[in-house]
């Protein structure tokens, strides 16, 4: 296998930083030149997947939309050499996802529209006021540099440590193959294991199944220029923006805490089970992060704080969702082997999540109040479409491949008319979802390019965008 | 009775040079503005239609824009390319009428034979319902919604009164 040349990959992407806070600040691209100038200098700052010697503080990254691309006046060439998801960019696909009527484009925050997103700068760090120094000196060195700041979303994880609907979040993120990190069984490939197969690099059995062993996923699904999954290196710009680079999905989700709590309210009244179990099996797992496949009847704190166990789990021995519903959020965003294609299906439709939540908490009971909360989604991958989208558009919003006709997922999905979720059991109950709990805000497909491809791009331009 | 199940077709066709961009501007045009001539054809589980572009490699000429129609379908195949033929003919020519060597649908029997020559083995596919046809998927989810309904509405009541709801709803 091919060594990952982790100094030339941005970092967050192989690796989560595991910050609490973040800064997210966007750009337009006004003098193309300067601005290709800028950018380029910015692969110095910019954090790499590399050891570090010491914390960053904040920790700085680069993307670049389609339209930002355009506006740096790179060649035709080279632009066309994009896939189509990436340059037609999350607005114009709306519909093959799902954002339509509240979630539609027309309706995005400003600056977050169509177009508006040519730059990400990111910020991540332990120490809250270096996150937003940092953002503050960058933005006004943006104006004298050919670019112009647009707006900028904070985002912090919360008190709780869980997201605004009371969930542990970010359980599910894939094993890569050649990156140092002990691979942690659930986080990879499920694969059978036979009595004389023995751990290896890169495989760990299963402490809660003996015939099951985990494998990391090839680094191509995540990385360009590299094998993936598949055998190949997935499709990617030409040179030199198609090494060590890959593409991020950032989308401003809101969610409506007033709206889940009803919904959990109701549904308990309507099916008799604990509230607590209503929300367990729409998601899942527990608040605490415990999978009902391990733990169908209560919540387990150790096995939830258990890094090594909480994700050592397949969904073989419950084709049927009597543990865990078919349609639950986490079995549709990682099917594991539960579907008809097997774990090899699944691997195909992996994403690094590095999202974060934003806005404060509703505490229980508080009245809905007027102040925006949600989650900054971003996920990491080669590509936008075989990965993002098709978890979204046909895992998420449509039930087909878990034998559920059209019933979406009513926490990530979206829907015309509000779906009848099923809480599989014996007897199966029902409960009806009034409204949507989770609308997009805002956001865009972005690039974020290697170290080297960043630094080169002053000399991309094409012959008519001049060198400014 | 019951037809058979699970049938998959690929077939994998060569773009003509030059004709990649029309032939996504038809796929555009005939099966993404709409709804999809492929939900015209009966026992259709799940179809695809899309240009590929085969990553390249270093030295080699860049390759060639390939067409890609991938489905699942109740019957064989011979019955349902005659199906898809008769429900999508010109849509289907529109697009596949940028690959080569296409005969068109207009000569069913030539159809067929291109269909099979560009024809590649199925290594694997995945439909909701494997080993149900098309017709019993869509029975079976209606009964589910109408099951849904019900046990929405009288969950929470005693036995009796869900025997006695029952019968109501059977007759109804």
């Amino acid at each position: 296998m091919t060594a990952l040349e982790r100094e030339d990959i941005q970092g967050n992407v192989l690796r989560g930083y595991g910050f609490p806070f973040a800064r997210y600040v966007f750009a337009r691209v006004r003098e193309a030149g300067p601005a290709r100038r800028w950018l380029a200098a910015q692969a110095d700052p910019v954090t790499t997947d590399a050891e570090w010697d010491a914390e960053p503080s904040p920790a700085y990254n680069v993307a670049i939309s389609f339209a930002g691309l355009q506006a740096l006046g790179l060649p035709a060439h080279l632009l066309h050499s994009f896939p189509e998801d990436f340059r037609d960019g999350m607005a114009a696909r709306a519909e093959r996802v799902g954002d339509v009527g509240a979630a539609a484009p027309a309706n995005w925050d400003a600056g977050m529209r169509e177009g508006e997103i040519h730059v990400l700068l990111t910020l991540a760090g332990a120490d809250e006021a270096a996150v937003v120094g940092e953002a503050e000196r960058l933005r006004g060195e943006l104006g004298d540099n050919g670019l112009q700041f647009t707006v900028q979303q904070p985002a912090a994880v919360l008190p709780t440590g869980r997201e605004h609907f009371g969930f542990s979040d970010g359980f599910g993120q894939p094993a890569i193959a050649g990156v140092a990190r002990d691979v942690v069984a659930g986080q990879g490939v499920p694969v059978r294991r036979r009595p004389w197969h023995r751990e290896r690099p890169g495989v760990v059995h299963s402490a809660s199944d003996p015939r099951l062993a985990w494998r990391a996923l090839a680094p191509g699904e995540f990385v360009l220029g590299y094998d993936d999954e598949d055998g190949g290196p997935p499709p990617a710009p030409l040179q030199p923006l198609g090494r060590n680079g890959t593409f991020m999905v950032w989308r401003k989700l809101e969610q409506d805490v007033p709206a889940w709590r009803a919904f959990l309210d109701d549904a308990a009244e309507a099916t008799g089970l604990p509230g607590d179990a209503v929300a367990a099996k729409v998601i899942g797992r527990w608040p605490d992060g415990s999978p009902l496949v391990l733990r169908p009847d209560h919540p387990d704190d150790v096995l939830g704080n258990c890094r090594a166990r909480v994700n050592d789990f397949s969904y073989a021995r419950d084709a049927e969702g009597l543990l865990c519903p078919r349609g639950a959020h986490v079995r549709r965003a990682n099917p594991r082997d539960a579907l008809s294609g097997g774990a090899r299906l699944t691997a195909r439709h992996r994403m690094l999540r590095r999202g974060m939540p934003y806005g404060n908490p509703l505490p229980p009971g508080a009245l809905p109040d007027e102040g925006g909360r949600g989650l900054v989604f971003v996920c990491l991958q080669a590509s936008i479409e075989r990965q993002f989208e098709i978890v979204q558009a046909r895992w998420c919003n449509d039930g087909d491949a878990f034998g559920l006709g059209r019933a979406p997922d009513p926490v990530a999905g979206a829907w015309a008319e509000p779906p009848r979720v099923m809480f599989n059991g014996r007897p199966p109950r029902f409960s009806s979802a009034m409204s949507a709990f989770v609308t997009p805000r805002g956001g865009e497909y972005l690039f974020v390019p290697g170290i080297a491809a960043l630094r080169a791009l002053p000399d991309l331009a094409s012959s008519a965008s001049g060198s400014g | 009775m019951r037809g058979r199940a699970g049938e998959s077709v690929v077939l994998l066709a060569r773009v003509r040079a030059g004709e990649a961009a029309a032939a996504h501007a038809a796929i555009d045009e005939h099966w993404n503005a709409g709804q999809s001539p492929f939900a015209l054809v009966a026992g259709t589980h799940l179809a695809r239609l899309q240009v590929l572009r085969p990553p390249g490699r270093r030295f080699r000429r860049p390759p060639r824009e390939h067409l890609l129609l991938a489905a699942d379908f109740d019957g064989k195949l011979a019955d349902w390319l005659l199906a898809l033929r008769a429900g999508a003919a010109a849509p289907l020519d529109a697009v596949l009428g940028h690959c080569a060597f296409y005969p068109g649908t207009a000569e069913p029997v030539a159809f067929v034979r291109w269909v099979l020559a560009n024809r590649t083995p199925v290594g694997f596919s995945v439909i909701g319902s494997p080993g149900a046809t098309v017709p019993e998927v869509s029975e079976a989810l209606a009964l589910r919604a109408e099951l849904a309904v019900f046990v929405e509405a009288n969950q929470r009541r005693t036995p009796a009164e869900q025997r006695a709801a029952w019968k109501v709803w059977r007759q109804a």
